[in-house]
């Protein structure tokens, strides 16, 4: 079994370490890093539930290699806030009542993050089109879309 | 949780290919990852080693070949990365838009073309279309390089025409030439398609009669299935009796559609979905052989 060494930056932290070929990120991520805002749900790529950000891109950590972390920036929901300051897009949230079990909250914020560093001023249907791969089974969505179209650059 | 296995970074793909002779059948090259990664969590395959393509960079191009007339698209290229670049939008654009609306976000960022169609999954969108589009597989191996047209690459699911030590370098897909049109229609609930549909339309000088169709659906059946009876109905027929006809062409070819029962439904419920995504498409794809041939 092979062994690699990575080095990444794990919401903001440098982190060297070391891990198997066959580790999958999520397991990495929840077991040695403790970041348990990373939800595994459905495990094939579906819900979303498990996306973190890897350079600002989402990736379903149930179906990544850990390994895909070396060189790269990773964000899971832990490393919005700044402290006791929420991040805009968890503050959005709610605001706008976008969540209420919370499962599927943590891909959901780092999704719409995604979007928003991609396309700024998305418009609805950009918005339904990018979270089309989370799946929430309390909000009916709408809420979620208005939160998100909150921080869309240069409207209300 | 995975089985454990080896993971080495091929640094050429000569390198890939030798690694891949040298380790044979227990070794599988490794590129998106969104195909092999969920094979091999539910244990469908087991391989003691995966031969990493991603930092073979000469596979991450989109180029246009004039003197061709094809896109060159390198096996790495992810969805995402199809469906935003400027070339394929311009020259492909039925192509463009299908890339745009494979499975979701997070594969479309992760999964690339040749891993697609290295993997050979029946309900593929990228599959189906490139049949109609008549795209053709460049594949290189220790010896020799070949180029295999996309209707023979799959050969039933999860069966390509691929050898041991053979991987994908590109695929060609010709673009759209005047008077032409394409389009790509299906049906889904979460990421795969249940029943999918390609149209290619080509009209004649004055725009009034079609010259050339392929028809392909896919997702309801093991690989995706060129509609020969329904193309030649169409050939020499005018758009106006076409506009009206084609539903009535498609219900009379229905059991060349061939659907099999799985999970998505019976084969009387997929092959009418089929029918309807085909009425669509053929209706879409004429409208584009007008468009495009009108600006």
């Amino acid at each position: 079994m092979s062994k690699h060494k990575i080095s990444c930056i794990v919401n903001g932290q440098k982190v060297d370490m070391e891990v198997n070929a066959s580790d999958l990120l999520i397991d990495v991520l929840r077991d040695q890093l403790g970041l348990i805002s990373v939800k595994r749900a459905c495990d094939m790529q579906v819900c979303g539930a498990c996306t973190v950000l890897l350079n600002d891109q989402p990736f379903s950590s149930c179906t990544t290699l850990a390994i895909e972390m070396d060189g790269r920036e990773v964000l899971t929901a832990e490393g919005l806030a700044n402290g006791g300051e929420l991040h805009p897009i968890q503050q959005a949230f709610i605001d706008n009542g976008a969540l209420q079990c919370g499962y599927c909250t943590s891909g959901m914020l780092l999704s719409s993050l995604a979007l928003l560093k991609a396309n700024p001023q998305p418009t609805e249907e950009e918005i339904k089109h990018y979270l089309h791969g989370n799946i929430c089974r309390c909000t009916g969505y709408t809420s979620i879309v208005k939160a998100v179209q909150k921080l869309s650059v240069g409207k209300e | 949780m995975l089985e454990s296995f080896d993971l080495t970074y091929a640094k050429t793909i000569d390198d890939a290919i030798k690694l891949k002779k040298k380790l044979g059948d227990g070794a599988s090259f490794y590129a998106g990852g969104t195909e092999l990664l969920q094979v091999l969590k539910e244990g469908m395959v087991v391989y003691d080693n995966l031969i990493s393509l991603r930092s073979l960079n000469d596979l991450k191009k989109i180029e246009f070949n004039q003197e061709k007339g094809v896109l060159e698209i390198g096996a790495l290229v992810t969805h995402a990365m199809v469906a935003n670049s400027k070339l394929v939008r311009q020259l492909q654009p039925a192509l463009s838009i299908l890339e745009d609306n494979v499975g979701n976000i997070r594969i479309r960022i992760s999964g690339t073309v040749g891993g697609n169609l290295a993997f050979a999954e029946p309900r593929s969108d990228l599959g189906a279309y490139l049949v109609a589009a008549e795209a053709t597989v460049c594949t290189k191996s220790l010896n020799k390089t070949r180029r295999i047209p996309m209707s023979e690459f799959w050969h039933g699911p999860f069966e390509t025409a691929l050898e041991d030590d053979e991987l994908i370098t590109h695929i060609e897909v010709p673009i759209m030439k005047k008077r032409c049109g394409a389009a790509y229609k299906k049906f889904s609930i979460a990421e795969f398609p249940m029943a999918g549909a390609a149209a290619f339309i080509e009209l004649d000088e004055k725009l009034n009669k079609i010259i050339d169709a392929r028809l392909v659906v896919a997702a309801v059946n093991p690989t995706p299935t060129r509609l020969t009876t329904a193309e030649k109905l169409m050939i020499d027929k005018p758009i106006s009796i076409a506009e009206k006809e084609v539903s009535w062409w498609v219900k009379a070819i229905e059991p060349e559609i061939d659907a099999v029962s799985d999970l998505d439904g019976s084969p009387e419920y997929k092959t009418q979905v089929a029918a309807v995504l085909l009425c669509e498409s053929i209706s879409v794809a004429i409208q584009k052989a007008k468009e495009v041939s009108e600006q």
